[in-house]
């Protein structure tokens, strides 16, 4: 029995894997087959699922909304999806208003908010809030802070916690805004009808327009009038630059999408006009436009998506089930009958994607396999070890297909941003780990790839709340063979360094609590913690010159001093000093170990603290958030080496009786 | 002694506080960025020999460093010794060999860029047509007369560093000298307001400087603006002819002195080709629905009338034009003129790196070497592993 | 061999340090194009719209050089055709010339002058007068007015047609002239001359001023008139179509709409009507009385504003009152501390007829001028609505 019970184990968490993979059907609304649909937004096409969990987590921190916060889980709140959030939000937003999705933990911005404390009785749990709960004078307050700061502190180091708060919210409520207006203007009853309305308007307006442009005054004032009374609504919902909605009608790639405003407006205008209009604020049109304007106006009809997206919008806040389902499904029939190419294809496995959270399922592995792991130190059973093994295994194959998919959906090798490097960190020194363990079959491997795997994600998971994760990369980002070889080179030299520092404080943490280190184990450790540093050097070094030949090729300048260079200078040359002082006979076994541990600090803060600089070409602005959590990493570091230079005999493994109690069970783990 | 000089020399424990010290110059020379600016960051803690570094606020230097070149230098040296007295050459250590010889020359490399390089930019419009690069960081007064033929003049460029204030400059090719009255690292023109102004006479006496004041800012260390100098320089041929302002903002101006004319312009560093670019075509994309740049290119006209070239060269991100010793990188472009029809700007830098290859060179040989070593390791640890294994 | 690899590594060190960057170089160079080109071509980075790829941000290494490229006081403008250079002087920035060989001329100018130069009434009379013409009132001015957007800018114009036989006593005039503030300054074109020939020179004219290289300016002093910046789709039928609501529907939670005009925030007081764009000003109300209308304007200059005894003194000056020495300046204001907790001087200038109340802050380097002028009795009346506003004002 003991045998297979590593396998039964497997097997079930398996199972378990492939069930988020089973199509789930919807009980009513076909929210599955609408979150499929296709929509264009941060520069790319993504399901309608992706935006909203997307928008969701910026807004709200999590991709469901819980619409009853102030239940526990065991009174079972109401928690609906994101799709169904957004489609509420687009088609309902009186009622999305009301809907407590806004996170607000700033105790400051609460109260300049006048925003209620936590009472339950009132619905109010003092975190989430609802649109509706800012109000008119809330919304002023809130821009007029924002824009205050971005201002006056322009530097985004200056920033405080409460005016990253503030500037946060400021960013989810005017996402919030744009979503609001992307079907049709946020007022909209009756959209299908007024689309109606606005298309017999048409020929007679556009022939007033035409008049009245070419210095006519004998033109219909009131079709004139007409046409514009729509118009102007359709523009306000342009200006807030919501998701692209309209396919072009005759194939073609992203590029050719439009918002639902240009879609209703051009057929009036023409786009050579519409193009000029909508920057505004512009009070002279060149001339040449104006006359390819009033040429192509009114020449091409709406295109059929409008109508589609009507019939859903108002089957919708209907509440008509069978009626929005059976809009969806047209919708999706008239989508394939465009050449939209992989669009479609892309669109639904995106969706598979978002639903199976690969990542994060692969985290619960490596938390359940490191517990495993221990129980092997400690009982020092093998079927623990094998079962943490298997399921490390498990979680490796589960954590390389959602990088594979993460990399079929982007078109791209698979490090493009801070976000997909904390993956990809993760996942080399899991792969790293479970060579370790090959050779080593000691568990060390399996802690190390255990531990790194959660911690990466965690880090991911912060990450992604700054919103979509597979956005476009600039034009100098634009080449996947340097993406494929400089930045996937010097993220496994990243990799590595964190595998050699995690080693070493298993050495520091189990040699000095626990009397599980021996000195074989020390022994061997140590000469993990040297291999791996080789292969850090190896590869930091290569990938920081692959950086340097790419910079040469695309701006001429080899070395920049560039933070984010300089970062990955440092990493090769502390590797290179640990080895040299090793191989001078400066450091022995505990030496080595520590300043392992410092290449923590040193990896750490090439991977994030050159970022944190706000300067050069790598810098992503400050967060504050991160700074924190860096600086917490970094003394948590400290308090280890410390620990480390504590002389030997007063570590509870390796003082004098240690030695002859390796395989004395250890009942009094901490 | 000069054995124990030696051995010091070539000694692991000075490679490894070189490579400590390595360390903490990186650090602190990247911390430095923030407030110096990129540029003087560099000047500071990479191109020199001793640096010390200053936190924010703090009035006294208070991590002294060795520079840049004084680290190098000693790698450099650390490394070469070693090889002549303690290496033994053996096959096992050919990894470490190739290594080390890598990373002297990409040391002797950087060395080389630093003296060697220059980079410029060359901006343009749609139309237009360069033949010369301008240095994004120094100026120089330029005093220009036409020297005989119609199409050339002939130049005395005054680099922006010699105009200290109470210099007298002079040069045989011109026949009056320079008295430099005022100097302003970093300045800006206007018109003088003859109303508000009335406690602040114009900037100098004679051409466009007296209708002007000149209101002098704090010098900038950002990447994204960068110094305009200005000056009040007297011109003195066998009289005085009066003050002139000059400043980067200003066209050029005339000064006749006896009868002949001479242009004064305080611009740019140029470095002049042997051929010239002509700006056809700016194409510059975005992602739809947003404003990440998806794609710059500049389409240009390569002309040389000495070796006859006459052809069209796509300039774009990733894919830069190499000719003549030089290459022109897709630096900046105007989004703005092309989005309203306008004529399309663009700005290219312009590198010429004579010692390009030697980080190249370098960098194969450490590759190769760390491999080696690497791969050595690595069969040497599985072949001892192996009989246990089994 | 070791010893030469390494005092030849440190030679190359130590030249690195410092090498000829100080020389003084001579070298031929062919001729640029024309100057206004070279002008022209140095001012092409364009400062804020140009996007570095490297960064994807918004920036330019020579911001900070292009940004002021604008102010450059050679001309930047294009130069029509069939216009006369003429040496400028005196107040004259630039002068050009056409004649006719009948004898015909007219004279084209560019004035610079700081502050508002005087107001706009005074300046049009000034040219009212040149030419023969009556003075006109102020309520005459809007009439008279019309506004042409040029680069970036929208320009004032007025056009005056002199009946009188005032030039060699034979021909009438006429005169076109455009106020565009600039920066701190106010900038005069004007063209002046033979009645048909200046009408005949009037599109060269309007042509020209839409040449001029205004570009981005210093203070917010300049921005486009806000009826030309509504909404855009009524932009084509302005004045048509007017059931085109131009922004009401903005209302609905603007969050992230409109943009900074780099205004304080304060309280209008009710009464007053917000009025059209004037040059130098921010922004301008009218007080409506039958008495004669109160004007309140609000603009700013760079620095001190050329100092407070002289816009105080400038003031007096327009209500006919003496000008004050610099120690008389304390006994003749008070102190006001604004909403935002700014301090500024305030003062009261009651003249025969006109009243001016002012108020001057200084803050961040700019000084803001927030003006009453209204006939006295008027004046009176508002006095207390104004000192308000003052007071309600938070940057």
């Amino acid at each position: 029995m003991k045998k297979r019970l590593p396998l039964i184990i497997t097997a079930i968490f398996a199972l378990w894997i492939l069930g988020a993979l089973m199509p789930r059907r919807d009980p009513e609304y076909a929210f599955g087959a609408f979150g499929r649909l296709p929509v264009v937004f941060n520069g790319r096409l993504q399901p309608l699922d992706s935006l909203a969990r997307n928008s969701l987590t910026r807004i709200r921190e999590k991709d469901t909304a819980n619409l009853e916060p102030t239940k526990a889980w065991y009174e079972r709140p109401k928690i609906i999806s994101a799709t169904e959030w957004l489609l509420t939000l687009m088609t309902r937003p009186e009622a999305a208003d009301g809907w407590k999705v806004f996170r607000v933990d700033h105790p400051e911005l609460k109260a300049m908010l006048k925003l209620p404390e936590p009472n339950p009785a009132a619905g109010e749990d003092g975190k989430h809030y609802a649109w509706n709960q800012f109000g008119e004078t809330g919304l002023k307050q809130i821009e007029e802070s924002a824009r205050n700061i971005q201002e006056t502190k322009k530097d985004s180091s200056l920033r405080n916690a409460f005016d990253n708060a503030t500037l946060g919210l400021y960013e989810a409520m005017t996402l919030y805004l744009r979503l609001k207006n992307t079907v049709h203007p946020q007022d909209t009853v009756r959209f299908a009808a007024e689309i109606a309305d606005y298309q017999k308007a048409i020929p007679a307006g556009v022939k007033a327009f035409q008049q009245r442009m070419t210095g006519s005054d004998a033109f219909d004032t009131n079709a004139l009038t007409e046409v514009f009374g729509h118009a102007e609504r359709y523009f306000v919902t342009l200006r807030g630059e919501p998701p692209l909605l309209i396919p072009p009608a005759n194939g073609g790639d992203s590029f050719a999408w439009q918002r639902m405003g240009e879609a209703l407006l051009e057929p009036s205008f023409g786009a050579p006009l519409l193009k000029h209009l909508m920057r505004v604020p512009k009070a002279e049109l060149p001339p040449e436009a104006v006359a390819e304007g009033i040429r192509t106006a009114g020449t091409r009809p709406l295109s059929p998506a409008v109508g589609h997206w009507a019939a859903m919008a108002d089957a919708f806040r209907a509440s008509q089930v069978a009626g929005f389902n059976t809009a969806v499904a047209s919708y999706q029939t008239y989508l394939e009958s465009l050449r939209l190419g992989k669009a479609l294809t892309k669109s639904a496995r995106e969706q598979l994607y978002n639903g199976f959270a690969p990542f994060s399922k692969a985290a619960s592995l490596y938390i359940v396999a490191f517990l495993f792991g221990c129980g092997f130190w400690f009982n020092f059973a093998e079927w623990s070890r094998k079962t943490s093994l298997h399921l490390v295994q498990l979680a490796f194959v589960v954590h390389t297909l959602g990088l594979i998919a993460r990399m079929w959906l982007e078109g791209r090798p698979p490090v493009t941003n801070l976000y997909s490097s904390a993956i990809f960190i993760g996942w080399g020194a899991v792969g790293l780990g479970l060579i370790l363990e090959s050779f080593w079959k000691n568990a060390i491997g399996l802690a190390v790839a255990t531990v790194i795997g959660f911690s990466t994600q965690i880090v991911a998971h912060n990450l992604a709340l700054g919103g979509d994760t597979m956005v476009m990369l600039q034009a100098v980002l634009d080449t996947n063979f340097w993406l494929a070889t400089h930045v996937v080179i010097v993220t496994l030299g990243y990799a590595a360094t964190y595998v050699a520092g995690f080693l070493a404080i298993l050495y520091v943490v189990l040699g000095f609590f626990t009397k599980v280190m021996t000195a074989d184990m020390g022994k061997s450790l140590s000469r993990m913690v040297y291999g791996i540093l080789c292969f850090a050097t190896l590869f930091s070094f290569v990938g920081t010159v692959l950086g340097g030949i790419w910079a040469d090729q695309s701006w001429g300048r080899f070395w920049g001093w560039d933070p984010k260079e300089n970062g990955a200078l440092i990493i090769v040359l502390w590797n290179a000093l640990i080895l040299h002082a090793r191989w001078g006979g400066m450091v022995r076994e505990r030496g080595i170990m520590n300043l392992a541990i410092f290449g923590n600090i040193v990896t750490s803060w090439s991977w994030f603290g050159t970022n944190l600089l706000g300067v050069g070409l790598h810098s992503y602005g400050f967060m504050s958030g991160a700074f924190t959590a860096l600086m917490v990493f970094v003394g948590s570091q400290c308090v280890l080496i410390a620990l480390g230079l504590i002389p030997q005999a007063n570590w509870r493994s390796f003082s004098a009786t240690a030695s002859g109690v390796a395989k004395a069970p250890a009942a009094s783990a901490a | 002694m000069l054995s124990k000089v030696f051995q010091f020399l070539s000694s692991l424990r000075l490679t490894v506080v070189l490579l400590g010290l390595g360390v903490a110059v990186v650090f602190f020379g990247t911390l430095g960025q923030t407030s110096d600016g990129l540029y003087v960051a560099q000047e500071r803690y990479f191109r020199s020999w001793f640096a010390y570094w200053t936190p924010h606020g703090s009035a006294f230097p208070v991590v002294p460093l060795p520079g840049g070149y004084l680290l190098g230098t000693m790698l450099v040296i650390n490394l070469i010794v070693a090889h002549f007295t303690r290496f033994k050459w053996t096959w096992s250590k050919s990894g470490i060999f190739l290594t080390h010889i890598g990373i002297i020359l990409l040391l002797l490399g950087q060395l080389a860029t630093d003296m060697l390089a220059r980079e410029s930019i060359m901006s343009f419009r749609e139309g237009d047509t360069r033949n010369y690069s301008e240095s994004s960081m120094d100026f120089e007064l330029a005093v220009l007369r036409s020297a005989g033929s119609n199409t050339l003049d002939q130049v005395v460029a005054i680099p922006a560093v010699r105009l200290k204030p109470g210099a007298e400059l002079r040069h045989e090719l011109l026949p009056f000298a320079i008295r430099v009255k005022e100097a302003y690292e970093n300045a800006r023109i206007r018109l003088r307001a003859p109303v508000m102004d009335s406690n602040r006479p114009p900037a100098a006496t004679q051409g466009v400087g007296a209708r002007i004041v000149i209101d002098e800012q704090p010098p900038t260390r950002t990447m994204d603006a960068r110094n305009v100098p200005a000056a009040v320089i007297e011109i003195s041929g066998p009289s005085s002819l009066g003050t002139w302002a000059i400043s980067g903002e200003l066209k050029p101006q005339t000064v006749t002195v006896e009868g002949t004319e001479w242009r004064l312009e305080y611009r740019p560093v140029r470095d002049y080709k042997p051929f010239a670019l002509t700006l056809l075509k700016t194409t510059h994309e975005t992602y739809p629905g947003t404003d990440i740049p998806k794609n710059f290119q500049s389409r240009v006209r390569l002309r040389n009338t000495e070796s006859h070239e006459d052809r069209e060269v796509d300039i774009y991100m990733n894919s830069p034009l190499r000719y003549g010793g030089y290459t022109f990188f897709q630096y900046q472009m105007g989004k703005e003129q092309l989005a309203d029809g306008g004529r399309g700007t663009s700005a290219l830098q312009v590198v010429r790196n004579p010692s390009w290859v030697t980080p190249y060179l370098g960098c194969i040989l450490v590759g190769v070497g760390l491999l080696v070593q690497f791969l050595m390791h690595l069969t040497k640890f599985i072949a001892r592993r192996k009989p246990r294994a089994a | 061999m070791r010893f030469t690899v390494v005092t030849v590594v440190s030679a190359l060190a130590w030249m690195a340090a410092g090498c000829g960057k100080d020389e003084v170089r001579v070298y031929q160079a062919p001729q640029d194009a024309a100057p206004v080109a070279a002008a022209d071509a140095r001012g092409v980075t364009p400062q804020d719209a140009s996007v570095s790829p490297a960064s994807g941000s918004a920036s330019s290494r020579s911001a900070t050089a292009e940004a002021s490229a604008s102010e450059r006081p050679a001309v930047p403008w294009t130069v029509p055709a069939g216009w006369e250079e003429k040496p400028a002087s005196g107040m004259r920035v630039a002068s050009y010339g056409v004649k006719r060989p009948d004898g015909r001329s007219a004279d084209i100018s560019v004035v610079a002058m700081g502050g508002g130069a005087g107001g706009e009434l005074e300046n049009v009379n000034r040219w009212r007068d040149q030419i023969g013409l009556e003075p006109a009132t102020e309520a005459d001015l809007a009439g008279l007015r019309s506004i042409i957007p040029a680069g970036n800018r929208q320009v004032v114009v007025y056009e005056l047609d002199g009946k009188k036989a005032v030039l060699d006593g034979k021909y009438a005039a006429r005169t076109l002239a455009a106020i565009l503030p600039a920066g701190e300054m106010t900038v005069f074109f004007k063209i002046t001359g033979e009645n048909a020939l200046v009408a005949e020179q009037k599109p060269q004219f309007l042509a020209w001023l839409k040449s001029v290289d205004t570009g981005g300016g210093t203070g917010g002093s300049a921005e486009p008139a806000p009826e030309a910046s509504s909404a855009a789709p009524a932009a084509p039928v302005s004045g048509t179509a007017s059931a085109a609501p131009a922004g009401s529907t903005a209302s609905s939670g603007s969050v992230a709409g409109g943009g900074t005009d780099g205004l304080p925030n304060w309280q209008v007081p009710s009464g007053w009507k917000a009025a059209g764009p004037k040059p130098m000003r921010l922004a301008s109300f009218e007080i409506p009385d039958a008495a004669g209308n109160g004007d309140v304007s609000i603009s700013k200059l760079n620095g001190d504003g050329g100092g407070l005894l002289a816009n105080v003194n400038r003031w007096r000056g327009q209500v006919g009152l003496a000008p004050l020495e610099t120690s008389a300046l304390a006994a003749n204001s008070t102190a006001l501390t604004t909403a935002g907790g700014d301090s500024g001087t305030w003062v009261e200038l009651k003249g025969a007829d006109k009243t001016i109340l002012g108020a001057i802050v200084a803050r961040d380097g700019v000084s803001w001028f927030f003006k009453m002028t209204a006939p006295s009795s008027v004046a009176v009346q508002n006095r207390e609505a104004f000192e308000k506003f003052v007071r309600s004002v938070r940057f």
